[in-house]
C-alpha cells in the first residue's frame, strides 16, 4: 500500500506543480519564501541575500522591514588581536568576522549599524557596517578636538539634502563642541566644520531624523546643521532626576528618553513630550519595552535604545534584558577578557543600507 | 479524546484521488476548509487539488494532535509540553521535499500554527550554512554576474563559531 501510494505520488508531482521536487525551491511563491526569510537571524539573512538574483532582491525590497523586526546583537571586540570581532545574538549563537581598519584603532560607538572605528594617532574616523560592509572615511579630525577616553565620543552619521550628502556629526562628552564632515570631501582643506555650546555636553542622539544634545543642567537642544549650524534650545519643563545622576538618552521609535543612573543599577526615566514642553514620567508608554544599555553605562560607548520586544523572541521580559549588562559582565569575568569598554549592543533596526537607500528614503 | 458525539465528519480528497473523513472540529483549524463549510460548498467531498495524499496524512496527523482538549488546568501543562515535543518531531522529515510540501499545504488550507511551524523549520535548516551550502541544499543556481558575486562574497565574511 505505501509503495503504491509513493509511486502514484511521484507521478503526480510531476503532472502538478511539481511540489516534491527540491528544484522548486528556487520557484516558491514569493510569500511563502518571504515568510521563511523573516524568520531567519541576521547573518543568516545576509546567506539568503547571496544565493541568487530573486532571492537578492527579495532581501533587499524587504529590508527596511526584516532589521525592523530583529533583536539587537551583542558585538564584542577581542582585546588580544584588534581585527576580530562577531556578534552575538539571544541563542548564543556567536558569528565572527574580522574587523577592518581595526588596528590602531578603537570602536567608540555605533550609529545606523556602522560601527565607528576613531584613530587616535591617525586622527581619522571609520564608519563599517559589518552587514553590508560599506564603509566611510573621515579623516585629519583635528587632533586637539578628541580625547584621551574613547567612550566619551558620540558620533552620529545623518543624511544631508542641503550637502547632498552623509554627514558624520562627532562630539564627546564634557565638551562644549560639536564636529561635523561631509562624506567624500577629502579635497577640502577644511574638512571639518565646529560649532560650540555655551554648555557642556553630556550626549548626542539621533530621533525622528533630527539630533538632540543633552547638555549639563538638563538642557537639551536640538543641533542643526542647516541653513546656519546651531544648537537650538529647547524650553522643557520640570525636570525631576537629581542633579548627581548622571544622565543620557534613550529613544524608542516614537519616544525620546532620558535616563539618569541613580545608581549602576537604578536608573529612573523621563520622557520628553514635545506637545507640552514638559519631561514626563513616561509610566503608561514605558512598560511595553525593553532598555538596552551597554555594559559601562556613564562611559556609555554604545547609543542606547528602548525596543518593543518582539513577539518571536521567546518571552523575555524588559527586566531580563536590562540584567544583560551585568549577566555580561560576569560572563566576560569568567572567559578571562579584562576589558569591557569595547563591547556595544548592535541594533539591526538601526541597520542601514545606503546602497540601497533611496534620496528621499535616506531619513525617514 | 475525540469523542464529541454530535461532531460531523468531513470527507477530503487528495490529489492523487484518496480520500480521508476527519471531524468537523478538527478540519475547522484550516480556514480554507472553514470557508468551505460556512459557504456550503462540503457536503460531498471536498477536492484538495494542491496537496497530495502524503502531505494530507501527515497535515491531519497534525491538525488531530492540535485539537486534542485537555481536561483541566494540571493536564493542560503536561499537554503544552507533550505538544511541543510533538511539534519538535514534525518537522523532522526525512526528505527537504516533504517540509516544502507542508510549507504549500499550510499555506493552501491556510492553517497559520503549522505554517509558521514549517517556515521556522525551513529557516532553520539554513541556519549557519553559508550562501554555497544553501544554493547545494536547495539546487538553486548562481546567476550572478562576476560583479556582484564579488559583492556578495564580501558581504558574506561570516564565521559561524
Amino acid at each position: 500500500m505505501a509503495k503504491t501510494r509513493s509511486i502514484t505520488r511521484q507521478q503526480k508531482t510531476l503532472k502538478t506543480s511539481e511540489d516534491g521536487g527540491s528544484t522548486s525551491w528556487s520557484d516558491l511563491c514569493l510569500d511563502l519564501l518571504v515568510t521563511v526569510m523573516m524568520r531567519l537571524g541576521l547573518v543568516d539573512f545576509v546567506s539568503f541575500g547571496g544565493v541568487c538574483k530573486r532571492w537578492r532582491s527579495i532581501a533587499h525590497s524587504k529590508w527596511k522591514t526584516f532589521m525592523g523586526s530583529k533583536l539587537p546583537m551583542c558585538m564584542f571586540f577581542s582585546p588580544f588581536n584588534r581585527t576580530d570581532s562577531w556578534l552575538e545574538d539571544f541563542e548564543g549563537r556567536r558569528f565572527k568576522t574580522k574587523r577592518r581598519h581595526g588596528t590602531h584603532r578603537t570602536c567608540v560607538g555605533t550609529t545606523r549599524g556602522y560601527y565607528i572605528l576613531f584613530g587616535s594617532r591617525t586622527s581619522d574616523f571609520w564608519l563599517v557596517n559589518p552587514i553590508t560592509r560599506h564603509e566611510f572615511h573621515f579623516t585629519d579630525f583635528p587632533s586637539h578636538k578628541s580625547t584621551d577616553c574613547p567612550g566619551y565620543f558620540r558620533g552620529i552619521l545623518i543624511y544631508s539634502h542641503s550637502m547632498s550628502g552623509w554627514v558624520f556629526v562627532v562630539s564627546h562628552k564634557f565638551s562644549n563642541i560639536i564636529s561635523f564632515s561631509l562624506a567624500g570631501s577629502k579635497q577640502s582643506s577644511w574638512p571639518w566644520n565646529h560649532i560650540s555650546s555655551s554648555l557642556p555636553i553630556l550626549d548626542m542622539h539621533l530621533f525622528n531624523g533630527k539630533i538632540y544634545s543633552l547638555h549639563i543642567h538638563a538642557r537639551l537642544c536640538e543641533v542643526k546643521l542647516e541653513p546656519e549650524p546651531t544648537f537650538v534650545p529647547l524650553q522643557i519643563k520640570n525636570f525631576a532626576i537629581p542633579a548627581i545622576c548622571p544622565i543620557e538618552f534613550v529613544s524608542s521609535v516614537k519616544n525620546l528618553y532620558v535616563v539618569g543612573w541613580v545608581t549602576k543599577s537604578i536608573y529612573k526615566v523621563l520622557e520628553v513630550n514635545f506637545d507640552t514642553k514638559e519631561w514626563e514620567d513616561p509610566e503608561k508608554t514605558i512598560g511595553q519595552y525593553a532598555f538596552y544599555f551597554s555594559l559601562m553605562c556613564t562611559s556609555s560607548a554604545a547609543a542606547a535604545t528602548a525596543i518593543k520586544p518582539n513577539t518571536c523572541a521567546s518571552g523575555r521580559t524588559r527586566s531580563k534584558i536590562i540584567c544583560n549588562r551585568i549577566v555580561d559582565q560576569r560572563r566576560i569575568k569568567e572567559s578571562g577578557l579584562r576589558t569591557i569598554n569595547n563591547d556595544v549592543w548592535y541594533f539591526p533596526q538601526d541597520c542601514l543600507n545606503v546602497k540601497l537607500a533611496s534620496e528621499g528614503e535616506k531619513e525617514d | 479524546m475525540s469523542s464529541s458525539s454530535s461532531s460531523k465528519m468531513i470527507e477530503l480528497r487528495s490529489s492523487d484521488g484518496e480520500t480521508f473523513h476527519v471531524e468537523e472540529t478538527v478540519v475547522l483549524q484550516s480556514e480554507t476548509i472553514k470557508q468551505m463549510i460556512d459557504d456550503d460548498c462540503a457536503n460531498a467531498a471536498i477536492p484538495l487539488p494542491n496537496v497530495t495524499s502524503m502531505t494530507l496524512a501527515k497535515v491531519i496527523e497534525y491538525i488531530k494532535k492540535h485539537a486534542e482538549k485537555p481536561k483541566d488546568d494540571d493536564d493542560k501543562k503536561v499537554a503544552e509540553e507533550d505538544l511541543k515535543k510533538f511539534d519538535a518531531e514534525f518537522v523532522k522529515v526525512d526528505q527537504e521535499s516533504m517540509l516544502f510540501d507542508l510549507v504549500r499545504a499550510a499555506n493552501y488550507l491556510n492553517i497559520k500554527s503549522l505554517l509558521d511551524l514549517t517556515c521556522q523549520a525551513v529557516a532553520d535548516s539554513i541556519k549557519d550554512l553559508s550562501v554555497e551550502e544553501v544554493r547545494k541544499k536547495f539546487n538553486i543556481q548562481n546567476d550572478f554576474t562576476p560583479e556582484e558575486e564579488a559583492k556578495v562574497r564580501k558581504e558574506n565574511a561570516w564565521a559561524f563559531d
